[in-house]
């Protein structure tokens, strides 16, 4: 079957792709962006400019690997746009959890949801990378455009905030 | 804030945080469910753009600078092609696709960026839905693609539909209870979501009973083409139609939930008859209560491997699954995959595939 794949057509390449990952990367972004309705144009966007590179793309893997880093790049220009009117008002620095969190927080996962989505960008687009995505360090490099050392700084940093989250919770 | 480098490397297991970071947000990734026409509406944005109606512009906006640059030069390929292959439009451009390529893609990867200009029209892979003949336990939809060469208005409505009354299903499991014979007369789409089809009088004359879930068909095929459709004007030789093999039809007919009417667990890879290596990862849908999947492995008659798989969503939700099979003797081979009953364990909801290890 892979080696059909790689002799396919652009428009073989968007379905067989679409089946194997449109889901995980809806929620990918939708985790990004915050509402499901946005990330699913945001992936569909993304689908459509991977169907006019295929030429160059020309394999499953890069495809993949380059609806990722359009989908995380378009994520971060759509939650630019609307930063005023973000579900998820601007954040305090990750280990000063403001009175209002505690209070909307329902349980441990909420908190652990919100002080993700008020993590810096890159460290939360670190975490959902290789926690959600499951990413190796080269992947999450090369999807953000940035060293692996780098990476490892971003997801040491993010996690070091969600545990200190954790020792004060429970 | 304390750095740990060592909670990053993926070869030394997660960390207490990590892990319950991955169960959150595995746990938030489940209540996100993507919808089931995102395929349609790709295809629908790729045609839209195709036709130059949608602003390039849009290309830009996503990726560096240098990957916009290349899926402009594509695009405008892409838009030479369909002008010239589906519609003989343009022939003066055509006739020098150097201008619109700089960096001409090599022949065996895509039909779209790359074929002499031609006039055969182009084929492109089709969704068509079909009935399930085993009734099991109600009559319900699956799906396959198929190959179909675009009409020469290159519309999906029109080449959905024509698939489905031409091709017959793959997996004899399937069956599609329009008379043989029936041709699309005419589509079009009114009031923007309402699809009006008009079928040649041969589809006048189907069994009885069957009307209900072969007009669901019909629907989810066009849907898979136009996905804003919802609701169904039939008509037979130009007549509106009132029933339809006995059942009763409104003047719209509306699309039903295709949790109602899918079937429930679906094999989506490999396809029917279709020849593997010796590892197969055999893909499927399923909207199951909590995504549990039954899957069984059989040769000869005989059953040579059984699990359960869990779905990345559970009913009502349409999850996707996946087990990998490795070391397969070359052979034939049959995947079934189905739910189990709550009520008495009994096989519900199947869907089985032949296929064939090399």
């Amino acid at each position: 079957m892979l080696g059909q794949f790689e002799t396919a057509t652009a428009d073989e390449a968007v379905v067989e792709l679409y089946r194997a990952h449109y889901n995980g990367l809806v929620r990918l972004s939708a985790m990004l962006v915050g509402d499901s309705g946005t990330a699913e144009e945001v992936v569909q966007d993304a689908f459509v400019t991977m169907h006019g590179s295929w030429h160059r793309l020309r394999d499953p893997e890069k495809a993949l690997a380059y609806l990722r880093q359009a989908i995380v790049n378009r994520s971060r220009s759509t939650l630019r746009h609307r930063a005023v009117v973000a579900k998820y008002p601007p954040a305090p620095p990750p280990d000063v959890p403001s009175a209002e969190y505690f209070a909307l927080a329902h349980s441990e996962r909420d908190e652990i949801m919100a002080a993700v989505r008020r993590l810096p960008r890159r460290q939360r687009e670190t975490l959902l990378l290789r926690y959600y995505s499951d990413l190796s360090e080269a992947q999450i490099a090369d999807t953000l455009g940035i060293s692996q050392g780098a990476v490892k700084s971003h997801a040491s940093r993010g996690l070091a905030a969600l545990r200190s989250l954790l020792e004060k919770t429970s | 804030m304390s750095d740990r480098p060592g909670t990053f490397d993926p070869d030394q297991p997660d960390d207490e945080t990590a892990r319950r970071l991955r169960e959150v947000l595995s746990h938030e990734a489940r209540a996100i469910t993507p919808s089931a026409d995102g395929l349609a509406i790709i295809r629908e944005k790729i045609r839209a753009q195709r036709g130059g109606r949608r602003s390039w512009v849009r290309a830009f906006q996503i990726g560096g600078a240098g990957l916009a640059t290349a899926a402009i030069a594509v695009i405008g390929v892409v838009t030479v092609q369909h002008h010239t292959g589906s519609n003989g439009r343009k022939p003066a451009t055509a006739a020098s696709p150097g201008v619109a390529s700089p960096a001409p893609a090599p022949s065996s990867v895509s039909a779209l960026a790359s074929s002499p200009v031609a006039s055969a029209p182009s084929s492109y892979p089709v969704w068509v839905y079909y009935v399930d003949k085993r009734k099991d336990p109600q009559q319900l939809l699956f799906r396959e693609i198929t190959q179909w060469t675009s009409s020469p208005q290159h519309t999906f409505i029109k080449d959905s539909v024509s698939a489905m009354l031409a091709t017959a299903a793959v997996d004899p499991d399937y069956t599609s209870y329009w008379p043989a014979g029936t041709t699309l007369l005419s589509a079009n789409i009114v009031g923007g979501t309402t699809a009006v089809v008009d079928l040649s009088s041969d589809a006048a004359n189907g069994p009885t009973g069957e009307g209900a879930i072969s007009v669901q068909q019909l629907l989810y095929t066009i849907i898979a083409g136009a996905p804003k459709i919802d609701g169904l004007q039939l008509r037979i030789a130009g007549t509106p139609v009132t029933s339809l093999w006995g059942t009763p039809m409104p003047a719209i007919i509306p699309v039903s939930p295709s949790s109602q009417v899918w079937g429930h667990v679906w094999i989506t890879a490999p396809a029917e008859n279709a020849t593997v290596a010796s590892s197969v990862e055999i893909k499927g849908e399923a909207t199951v209560f909590e995504g549990t999947v039954t899957w069984q492995l059989r040769s000869n008659g005989g059953t040579l491997k059984t699990g359960s798989v869990t779905a990345d969503t559970g009913a009502p939700y349409r999850g996707l699954w996946s087990v990998t099979l490795e070391g397969l003797a070359p052979g034939q081979y049959a995947i079934r995959a189905y739910e189990t009953s709550a009520k008495d364990g009994s096989v519900t909801f199947l869907d089985d595939k032949m296929f064939t290890v090399e």
